[in-house]
């Protein structure tokens, strides 16, 4: 028998043991407790956010939680932060950051942003919504969130680009 | 803990002066303790396993990190896969949309290969795995998928405190920025992280890897970089390119050692390598 202890996305043990019961007597699997010195991303998560560095467009990366795990160079623009300075941010501080305005210029709540919905439903969104810019122009962005299903359809986070209308 | 090196070379195996002394034969590893053993890999270096290795037992257990024909070739004519005496359990990644059995099937199968897998006479089983961490034995074993073409495992082997990680084929970065990302972003760091011996790919030098970008290797100063960060206590430079020959092989680690001043030892991995750790 196998027994196999299944990892989260952290890396870490997530308390659960898999038995797949399949006859292996050489050299029977026995549950081991996290060996496990440091995390990575996934490795999904570590190409998307490879990718993102290499856009010119805006991309946020979050993780299943929604923490915005990486955000690009364009994307600060929208954000008025910087990667380096804030570092990952969980959905209820980058969600209220830039204060989005629907096309008719309401305030619009973070749960209707495309990226929330997307990581509420696990499927693609796409909408358009104003913000102001740092100067205080007000334009309209679009975005097109996609949600991230990994090997074994392990639904491992969303990425978002967006698309500044002129 | 003794790990045997019995193939070293990249993509496809060579022969000849030039490769006697690192070796032409394709990526397999073995690593045993008392009288368990593991094998990693299934290159064209499995076939030169003393079979005395598996006689007591008759049985044998391979881990593959991935199905690219420079991991599985040597598996087509180990002589165990023909006796029915023996039970092998392979261990590998599945596909994305297709069963570890399925991958291994199209080698196993003509026009690549004469002999279909459902024929072959010894006991096979199979095992998927991917991100996992569980023991065979006496070791522990710690598998995470890691940038390469195609879904492809490192595996980190360890026995008490002492600790083996197997990266044959990596590319750590696709994008050079990633390395000031901090270690939570660089692919495999979560395996290699503190080994005793990290044996990594390292089939190019730098200006051989600007223009194979992609291809899911690297350079011999990636592979120095990768392994710096992971605070490992040696490496071994693994995946040796075909087309460089052992005098080759020998400046560019002379070149590498000269540019990248690592506090750890560096050696290119040969075919005669035997490494204990207790």
């Amino acid at each position: 028998m196998i027994v196999r202890a299944k990892l989260n996305h952290f890396g870490h043990t997530a308390g659960t043991m898999e038995s797949l019961n399949l006859d292996f007597p050489l050299l029977p699997y026995t549950f081991v407790t996290n060996p496990i010195r440091m995390a990575t991303q996934e490795l999904e998560l570590i190409l998307s956010r490879q990718l993102a560095e290499c856009l010119k467009q805006a991309m946020f990366l979050t993780d299943t939680a929604g923490n915005l795990v990486y955000y690009n160079e364009g994307a600060e623009e929208i954000l008025g932060q910087k990667f380096s300075d804030t570092g990952p941010m969980p959905v209820e501080v980058w969600a209220t950051l830039f204060k989005p305005l629907t096309l008719e210029g309401v305030p619009m709540p973070p749960e209707d942003l495309p990226l929330v919905c997307t990581l509420q439903s696990q499927n693609p969104h796409h909408g358009s919504f104003s913000i102001r810019s740092l100067n205080g122009e007000l334009y309209t962005l679009t975005v097109t969130a996609i949600p991230l299903h990994g090997r074994g359809n392990r639904f491992l986070g969303a990425m978002a680009l967006f698309w500044k209308e002129t | 803990m003794e790990i045997r090196i019995y193939g070293t070379r990249g993509s496809y195996a060579v022969s000849g002066d030039t490769a006697s002394r690192y070796g032409g034969n394709t990526a397999c590893v073995v690593i045993s303790e008392g009288n368990d053993v593991l094998v990693l890999d299934g290159g064209t270096g499995i076939l030169r396993i003393p079979p005395e290795l598996f006689k007591r037992s008759h049985k044998i257990t391979i881990l593959l990190t991935h199905l690219h024909l420079d991991h599985i070739q040597g598996l087509g004519f180990f002589k165990p896969m023909y006796n029915p005496a023996y039970d092998i359990h392979i261990l590998g990644p599945a596909g994305y949309n297709t069963t570890l059995k399925d991958r291994l099937i199209r080698y196993f199968s003509p026009p690549l290969f004469p002999v279909h897998f459902r024929d072959l006479p010894s006991r096979i089983q199979l095992h998927e795995i991917g991100h996992d961490t569980f023991a065979l034995g006496p070791f522990r074993i710690h598998s995470n998928f890691i940038c390469h073409q195609g879904p492809t495992l490192a595996f980190r082997v360890a026995v008490g405190n002492k600790s083996v990680a197997y990266f044959p084929d990596h590319e750590p970065v696709l994008v050079s920025d990633i390395w000031e990302a901090g270690k939570e972003w660089i692919s495999g760091m979560d395996v290699a992280e503190g080994a005793d011996i990290l044996i990594h790919d390292a089939q190019y030098t730098s200006a051989e890897y600007e223009k194979r970008q992609g291809w899911g290797h690297c350079s011999q100063s990636d592979a120095l970089r990768f392994a710096a960060m992971a605070d490992v206590k040696k490496l071994l430079l693994f995946h040796h390119d075909p087309d460089h020959t052992d005098e080759r092989l020998e400046e560019m680690l002379a070149e590498v050692k000269k540019e990248m001043n690592v506090s750890f030892p560096v050696e290119l991995a040969s075919e005669r390598d035997i490494y204990s750790l207790d």
